[in-house]
């Protein structure tokens, strides 16, 4: 058996972080509050743009495994700027299709459908004010077509 | 985490890496609405690497999907490789996704949390504080390198109370339910076999 070292982590950060001075947690929360409201609409902008970047590769003649991986790329940032968005619909949905297509096994038709799917309930969920109700069929959906392929990877396997 | 409670990230140094640009302004935005100032910005692993091999840093925060160097692999190359100033240096993974082949590597890279995207800066203030006021084992062996994992099973922290996951029972005992049970009736408990027999 390898030999196991042990020590005591301690941190310098918790030594600075002691200090005088600073500012009280619920201050540091408003702030970051207020920033990232500062954020919001170039997030937004940037979703838009992400979407667009989907919507190309789809119809792009990219080779499909550097297809998959840059539909991958896109889904994950929208994920990263969802926080932008009024609710969590389309991190769900975002994340939902990276992982459709973590899981597939190529870009075959059945998962390029999945994919199309998945971009257009994304399309109708960002900057979206519509009801929970609506956004919750719209993401049960998605749920069922990831469930579908995991059922189908299962079947091949 | 208090709201009353103070924070002082006045001269702590920061690593923040993220491929995305826009995901990296969040990141820093949040940061530096803590009141952290000491900031260096990467977009790639590689680059943080080289960062790392030649500054001291309080803290690092990498996306875990990163081009060339992932942040993973960086992380596991500080904690088994990089300078005694930087071994134990805090490090929060930040994820949009992890992928089903890459969920071993996450768990076995070193870092202190994985926080997923988009980021709640309540959720990073926290995480901050934990890292910061933690006392957990540095574990170094063949296999792993990095904060003790094992930390949650050894009870709550007793500095963060709040640590505790959701479903764990009230670290109170309160009062007894009823009597006190005689030797008799706890043997019982222990061995029923006995009593059975």
């Amino acid at each position: 058996m390898s030999e196991v070292k042990k020590s005591r982590m301690k941190p310098r950060l918790g030594q600075l972080m002691a200090q005088k001075g600073g500012m009280y947690v619920a201050e540091a929360l408003k702030r970051a509050d207020a920033t990232l409201e500062t954020l919001r609409e170039p997030s937004l902008l940037g979703i838009d743009d992400y979407i667009a970047a989907l919507d190309t590769l789809l119809a792009s003649d990219l080779e499909a495994g550097l297809k998959l991986e840059q539909l991958y790329a896109r889904a994950s940032d929208i994920v990263s700027l969802s926080g932008a968005e009024r609710n969590d619909a389309v991190q769900i949905a975002a994340r939902s299709l990276c992982g459709l297509l973590d899981e597939a096994d190529g870009l075959n038709p059945t998962v390029l459908a999945g994919v199309k799917v998945h971009v257009a309930s994304i399309k109708l969920l960002h900057r979206a004010d519509s009801d929970p109700a609506t956004h919750r069929i719209i993401l049960q959906g998605l749920a069922s077509v990831l469930d579908k392929q995991r059922g189908e990877g299962k079947g091949q396997g | 985490m208090q709201p009353s409670q103070y924070i002082n990230l006045d001269k702590a140094r920061a690593l923040i890496v993220d491929d995305n640009p826009q995901s990296l302004d969040i990141l820093i935005g949040v940061l530096t609405s803590f009141g952290l100032r000491n900031v260096v910005r990467k977009a790639d692993g590689r680059e943080a690497q080289e960062e790392l091999k030649y500054q001291s840093f309080d803290l690092v925060l990498t996306n875990g999907d990163l081009p060339e160097l992932d942040g993973y692999d960086l992380t596991r190359w500080l904690r088994r490789e990089a300078d005694e100033a930087n071994r134990q240096t805090p490090v929060i993974l930040v994820t949009a996704h992890t992928r089903q082949g890459q969920v071993e590597k996450a768990r076995d890279c070193g870092a202190n949390f994985i926080v997923t995207k988009p980021i709640s800066p309540a959720i990073m203030l926290e995480r901050i504080l934990w890292v910061a006021k933690s006392d957990r084992l540095f574990i170094e062996c063949e296999g792993y390198v990095g904060p003790d994992r094992r930390w949650r099973n050894q009870g709550p922290p007793v500095e963060f109370p709040e640590g505790r996951r959701r479903d764990d029972k009230s670290i109170e005992l309160g009062e007894a339910g009823g009597h006190n049970m005689s030797q008799d009736e706890l043997d019982a408990l222990i061995k029923p076999m006995r009593t059975i027999a």
